[in-house]
This record gives structure tokens, C-alpha cells and sequence, in this order.
């Protein structure tokens, strides 16, 4: 079956322009997402998995941070979309925001106002973007509270979010989210902040809509775990640069890049009663970063060359990319 | 293990938060964060403590080191082979003891005082005991710091030039700094990333080793816990639904509610073919808890007599080391954490 293509970001590079010196938050982030797969991005804190997707959704803090290379082509039937070409508030891109790309934060208060009623903020949504009047509006607000799971949604729809739990509140922004019946749907750590409990439930949910609504879910996270399960494929973030793109099972099990090998080792699992092995050292700090493979300070296996020149994404197996040299031999690659 | 002696003894721990309403901030209710609990912990082994947001777990590390004034119960510390209660301390026994119980807190951003330099944060506890002098302090700094892995040459930086897990480091070493016996590990490495939190659990470890060390490791992550652990205590709304030594309660769990936590830990691995089993509903409020067994709003085995009466933590049959508060834990047929029932 061929998949059809939906979201194709290539060489992104999203710098902020700070008093200190210039942050190269994303620099040089390439990866597909295609029609209705879920698409895994998985790094520690700060290596730019945030401001990739704020990129995508055009929502970062310009004039400090801005796409400064690149190109985000959102497909669009036949008609293909370069987003960075976009202006941030311009009609276009307002169109795709909510329409087509919606977007889904750890904090599901930073999607909610607190004043008024979850259902006024769902309709706010489906009005302006689909022309629906008042009546419907509401009625479509009440169906997507009950499609997220919340009881009684015909009740819910008029209490404030601070009536609402945590997981509750993440569910009515997902159908915030949803209710426009976006193509893509960006979830940056939408489980990070709840018990593993509401974890689940949230995490089937999503599963649930992917099947019955068919969208593209772009998956953050820093929880390998969650990724092994959410995920068809797999980014590997390290200092805004990807070093790792396969399949989720090959990342799993046929990991190249030694950091993904290192996360994976530094990881307790449930019945693994071995010592852990964990990755040395800390990310280095995004204004000073080192010559050659940001990851060389820590690695295990770094070679001279390592320590010089940075080392391209090299295709190690099929559909499977490293950027390692190591794997040099295998010749470069094109993701 | 099982022969080593008790280092500390709760009993029936109760720590009931007033609800302050109105102008008059008269009380209108209790939340019941800690609502009976009694549990031990051997000398040198890790008791996990584990259950969601707000189950109280917290309060009962708070309550050991005294941080909160309990309701009711007692907490018993091993000191000279003696049972004392030190609930029951005045001020100056109270100092002796706290400096053999130590506590670890989750955010290394906001437990460490930013005015400081280093060396003094850790010095602290030995300025407020009054042991050794300014240079033999500063000389145990030292060894602390390399210990946790830090370089004692930047003794005079301040909190903020450091990285979470570097945050973590100093306030291990803080609670190091006196010679322990028990540390109360509140969520110490849940807000630190993967590389650096596996950095920190086995420091941890080492530690435990080297120092004879006992903890209570408080976390929300299964995982983490079932790591560290030797026995595991799962809370539930202010109470214990189990305790059970780590390798048996992930095979073989003893109540519905531990049944449901290891049915919702994402698998992380692509081919297990595990599925999530996700459970239904949210937490009751504390201030008002189900009558009866607390979890039979949520509970998928729960009857008439969940509905009325409370079920006690008593030990299962054929076991002497896990227990479980439900009416049914002797029958009823629980998951694994793989998916299987156990009886096979
Ligand atoms: N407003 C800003 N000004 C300057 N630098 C920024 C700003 N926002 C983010 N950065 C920097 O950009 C880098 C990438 O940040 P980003 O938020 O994308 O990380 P992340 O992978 O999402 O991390 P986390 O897991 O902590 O959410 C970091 O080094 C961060 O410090
Ligand atoms: N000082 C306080 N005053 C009033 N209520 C409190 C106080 N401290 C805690 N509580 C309440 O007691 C209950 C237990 O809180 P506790 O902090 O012990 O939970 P926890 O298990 O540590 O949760 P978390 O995983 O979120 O840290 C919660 O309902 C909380 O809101
Ligand atoms: S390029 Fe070198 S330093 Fe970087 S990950 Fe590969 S072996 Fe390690
Ligand atoms: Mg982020
Ligand atoms: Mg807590």
C-alpha cells in the first residue's frame, strides 16, 4: 500500500537570536509524516522537540525565534503548502491552524481560559472555522465531549475548567483539538503531566479517534516507552538535530545511533532487574556546543574523526537513517 | 533481609488537612491525605511507595521526618534498639534524631536556597548541629561533592549554574552531609530525564552499599520503583491497598487497584503484543472518600459488601510477605504485569 504523504519537513532550522548568543533550537530537522501514521519524536529536555512542532504550527516567539532555513510542506490534496513560507498570522496559515494541524500541550491549561465554560471554548473553535451557527455549535461541543470519553457531556459543557481533573481537562482540549476534524494533530507530551492511569486512558483515546477519524498524530514525547506503543515511526532528537529516523520496532531492537542505544539502557523495565546503564555526562549547553558529533563528549565509542567534523545521516538499513560515523561505510543517506 | 531489624515502625498514621471556608475561616471538612497507615521498614532495604496524584504519599514521607504535624498514630524510630515514638520528641531529642533522618524533595530547583553558594547548602546541617569546625566542614563538603559526582571546585557556585540532575547531586549530598541511616527519597529523580536519572538511581544504589543506607523511595513511576525496590506499599486515597516485596507484586499483585496500575505502564516494547488495560473513572475526592472499601467506585470486582464495609490489609495466604486490603484478594484472579491471570 502507498502511503500517501501528508507533512514534509525538510533541513528545518528554527534559531532563536537571545542576548547571550544565537540558540539553534532545530538545525537542519528533516522527517515525513504521512496520512493518518503516528509519527514518534523522542529526545531529552531542550533538544528541540517543542520548537519543531511550534514551527509547524507557525506559533513560536517571533522575532526571537524564527525559522531562519528550510522548507515545511503541508500536502493539501494536490495542492502543496510550503508552511515556512507562511506568515505567522497571515489568513493562510490561520486556516491550517485549527482546520487542518491542530495542536495538543502538556499543559492542557495553556489551551484553556479559565473563565469561561469548555463548551464556549469548543465552539469558539467549530465558529470560526466551520461556519456553524450557535445552536450547532453547541451540539457539536456536547458530541465531542462524549466522543473523548467525558460522562455526562451535556452537563460538562458548561462547568469552567478548574471543575474539571487533570485528565478530564486534557480530554476536552483533545476535543478542542479535534473538533474541526484536523488532518494532523500535534500532541507535544500530552501525557506528561498525568498519572499513568490517566496516561492510559488518554493514550487509548487517541488510539481510538486515530482509528475512527483516520488523522496523522505527530506523538511527543520524552517517555520511550510511550513512544513503543504509540508510535509507527520514530525520531530521535539530540541537540536540535535528528540522529536517529527508522521504524519503532527497528529503533527498538536494531537501534545504530549510540545514543538511542544509550536511552534504551538507561531505562528501568519492569522485570529487568539489572544494573542500569546510563549515558554519561549531561546535554551540552545549546551556545556552546561541541566540534563534530554533539554527542562525542558522551559516547562510548568516539573516534578522532568524531571529535572534528559532524557526521552525516547515514541510511543503515531500509527506510532506516543514522547520523553516526560509525555507520559511514553504508554511504549517506537521503532523509 | 527478612532477619534484619526494624528501623522504623508506623502505626495507624492519620494526617487530616482542615478544609477553611468563609470569612471566619471556619473548618467545614477534612481531607483525609493519610487515613490510617501502618507499615515498617527493615534496616538497609528500599520500601517503595507508589499511587497517583494527591493518594497522599508526601504526607506520609513529611510525617517521618516530622515536616507535618500528624492527626494521630505513631511513627516509631529504631534508636538503641528501642521502639520510640518520635511523634512524642521534644525539640532537643527531636534535633538528635532528625540527623539519622534525612529527606530528599522532588524539585532540585526549588529546595536548594538560590542565595547560597554550594558549600554552604551542603555545610548547613552541619552548622545547625554544631559538628566540627568551619574547616573540617568544608572539608566534608568536599568529600560530598565528589562523592555525588561533582567537581568540589565549583564549591562556590551558586544553585542556578547547575543542571537538574547536577540540582539532584547536591541535594543527595545535603542529606548526606550528617551520616544518615533512613532517607526519605521524595520523587527524587521524576524530574530529571532518562541518561540522568539512571546516573542518579545508581548513585543511589551505591550509596545504599557503601552507607549501610535505608529509604523510602516515594514515585509515581512503576518502573522506577520496582528498580529500586525491595518491597513495594501502593497507596490508594489516603490508605494502603498493598505491600508486597517488588519481584512478587508485578507477577502476582493482591489488590484490583495494583492490577490496574501495571495494566496502565505503556509497555515500551513494540513487541511484546502487551496491551494497556486501562482503568475506568477518577479519583474520589479525599474529603469525602466511598464508604467502604475506597476504590469500589472504580473497582471492577467490587460487590454489595465493598459498598459497606471496609476491607483490613491482611496478610495472603501462602505468602508471608505480601499483603493486600481487599475482601477478595484471596480469590479473586489478578493480571500480571504481562496480561496473564496468575494461577497457571
Ligand atoms: N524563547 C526561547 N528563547 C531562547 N531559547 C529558547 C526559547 N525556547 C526554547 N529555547 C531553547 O531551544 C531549545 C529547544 O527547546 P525545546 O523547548 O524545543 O526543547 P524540548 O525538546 O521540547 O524539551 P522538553 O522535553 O524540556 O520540553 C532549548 O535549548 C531551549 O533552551
Ligand atoms: N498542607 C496541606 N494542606 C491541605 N491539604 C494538603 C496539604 N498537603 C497536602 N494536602 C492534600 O493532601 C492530599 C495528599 O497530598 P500529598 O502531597 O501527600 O500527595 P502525593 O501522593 O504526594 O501526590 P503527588 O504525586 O502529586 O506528589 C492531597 O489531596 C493534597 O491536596
Ligand atoms: S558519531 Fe561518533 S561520537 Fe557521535 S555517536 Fe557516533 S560514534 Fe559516537
Ligand atoms: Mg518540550
Ligand atoms: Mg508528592
Amino acid at each position: 500500500m502507498k502511503k500517501e504523504m501528508l507533512l514534509e519537513v525538510s533541513n528545518l532550522k528554527t534559531h532563536f537570536f537571545t542576548d547571550d548568543g544565537v540558540v539553534k533550537a532545530v538545525d537542519g530537522v528533516s522527517f515525513e509524516i504521512h496520512k493518518g501514521e503516528t509519527l514518534g519524536v523522542v529526545g531529552e529536555s531542550g533538544c528541540g522537540k517543542s520548537i519543531t512542532a511550534q514551527s509547524v504550527m507557525q506559533l513560536l516567539p517571533y522575532p526571537k525565534g524564527r525559522v531562519v532555513e528550510g522548507s515545511i510542506l503541508y500536502h493539501q490534496g494536490e495542492n502543496v503548502i510550503d508552511i515556512a513560507a507562511l506568515k505567522p498570522a497571515s489568513r493562510g496559515m490561520r486556516r491550517l491552524r485549527g482546520n487542518e494541524i491542530s495542536m495538543v500541550f502538556q499543559e492542557p491549561m495553556t489551551s484553556l481560559n479559565p473563565v469561561h465554560t469548555i463548551g464556549r471554548q469548543i465552539m469558539e473553535v467549530v465558529i470560526e472555522h466551520q461556519n456553524l451557527d450557535k445552536k450547532r455549535a453547541k451540539e457539536r461541543a456536547v458530541e465531542m465531549l462524549s466522543h473523548v470519553g467525558i460522562s455526562a457531556p451535556a452537563q460538562r459543557v458548561d462547568e469552567y475548567p478548574h471543575q474539571l481533573s487533570g485528565g478530564m481537562r486534557q480530554r476536552a482540549v483533545i476535543a478542542m483539538g479535534l473538533a474541526c476534524d484536523p488532518n494532523l494533530l500535534i500532541a507535544d507530551e500530552p501525557t506528561t503531566a498525568l498519572d499513568v492511569t490517566v496516561e492510559a486512558q488518554i493514550l487509548e483515546l487517541m488510539n481510538k479517534l486515530q482509528d475512527d477519524l483516520g488523522m496523522a498524530i505527530m506523538f511527543i514525547t520524552h517517555d520511550l516507552g510511550v513512544i513503543g506503543e504509540m508510535a509507527d515511526r520514530v525520531v530521535v532528537m539530540y541537540s536540535g538535530k535528528v540522529v536517529e529516523y527508522a521504524e519503532t520496532d527497528k529503533i527498538f531492537y536494531e537501534a545504530h545511533h549510540p545514543y538511542t542505544q544509550g536511552l534504551l539502557k538507561s531505562r528501568p523495565a519492569i522485570g529487568r532487574h539489572q544494573r542500569l546503564v546510563p549515558v554519561t555526562g549531561t546535554v551540552p549547553n545549546p551556545l556552546y556546543l561541541p566540534k563534530g558529533c554533539y554527542f562525542a563528549p558522551r559516547c562510548p565509542h568516539a573516534m578522532d574523526i568524531c571529535r572534528e567534523t559532524e557526521p552525516a545521516m547515514f541510511a543503515v538499513g531500509e527506510k532506516h537513517w543514522a547520523k553516526c560515523w560509525l555507520h559511514a561505510e553504508k554511504g549517506e543517506g537521503t532523509a | 533481609m527478612s532477619q534484619n531489624n526494624i528501623l522504623l515502625q508506623v502505626e495507624d498514621l492519620k494526617v487530616h488537612f482542615p478544609i477553611r471556608k468563609g470569612f471566619l475561616r471556619r473548618t467545614v471538612g477534612y481531607v483525609k491525605a493519610v487515613d490510617g497507615v501502618s507499615f515498617f521498614i527493615r534496616e538497609g532495604e528500599t520500601l517503595g511507595l507508589v499511587g497517583e496524584s494527591g493518594c497522599g504519599k508526601t504526607t506520609v514521607g513529611r510525617s517521618i521526618v516530622r515536616l507535618v504535624d500528624p492527626t494521630a498514630g505513631q511513627v516509631k524510630y529504631n534508636r538503641n534498639e528501642h521502639m520510640d515514638n518520635i511523634l512524642d520528641y521534644e525539640r532537643p531529642a527531636m534535633k538528635e534524631v532528625r540527623k539519622e533522618i534525612q529527606i530528599i524533595f522532588q524539585d532540585p530547583y526549588s529546595s536548594l536556597d538560590p542565595r547560597m553558594p554550594i558549600r554552604d547548602i551542603i555545610t548547613q546541617p552541619l552548622d545547625i548541629h554544631q559538628v566540627g569546625t568551619r574547616k573540617e566542614r568544608t572539608q566534608r563538603a568536599k568529600e560530598l561533592m565528589e562523592r555525588v559526582g561533582l567537581s568540589a571546585y565549583h564549591m562556590n557556585r551558586y544553585p542556578h549554574q547547575f543542571s537538574g540532575g547536577q540540582r539532584q547531586r547536591l541535594g543527595i549530598a545535603r542529606a548526606l552531609t550528617l551520616n544518615p541511616k533512613l532517607i526519605v527519597c521524595d520523587e527524587p529523580v521524576s524530574a530529571l530525564d532518562v541518561s540522568v536519572q539512571a546516573q542518579v538511581l545508581n548513585m543511589l544504589e551505591d550509596l545504599q552499599d557503601e552507607f549501610g543506607l535505608t529509604y523510602l523511595f516515594v514515585a509515581h513511576d512503576l518502573s522506577v520503583v520496582e528498580h529500586i525496590s525491595d518491597r513495594i506499599m501502593v497507596m490508594y486515597l489516603g490508605k494502603i491497598v498493598e505491600i508486597a516485596p517488588a519481584a512478587t507484586i508485578y507477577l502476582t499483585p493482591g489488590h484490583p487497584y495494583t492490577e490496574a496500575l501495571l495494566g496502565s505502564i505503556p509497555s515500551g516494547d513494540p513487541r511484546s503484543g502487551r496491551k494497556r488495560r486501562p482503568l475506568g473513572g477518577t479519583v474520589p475526592d479525599p474529603s469525602n472518600p466511598p464508604v467502604g472499601c475506597n476504590f469500589n467506585t472504580r473497582c471492577p470486582y467490587a460487590t454489595d459488601l465493598c459498598r459497606s464495609e471496609e476491607p483490613e490489609l491482611k496478610l495472603l495466604p501462602g505468602s508471608d510477605e505480601q499483603y493486600a486490603a481487599c475482601h477478595y484478594a484471596e480469590n479473586l484472579n489478578l493480571r500480571s504485569f504481562y496480561g496473564e491471570p496468575q494461577s497457571s
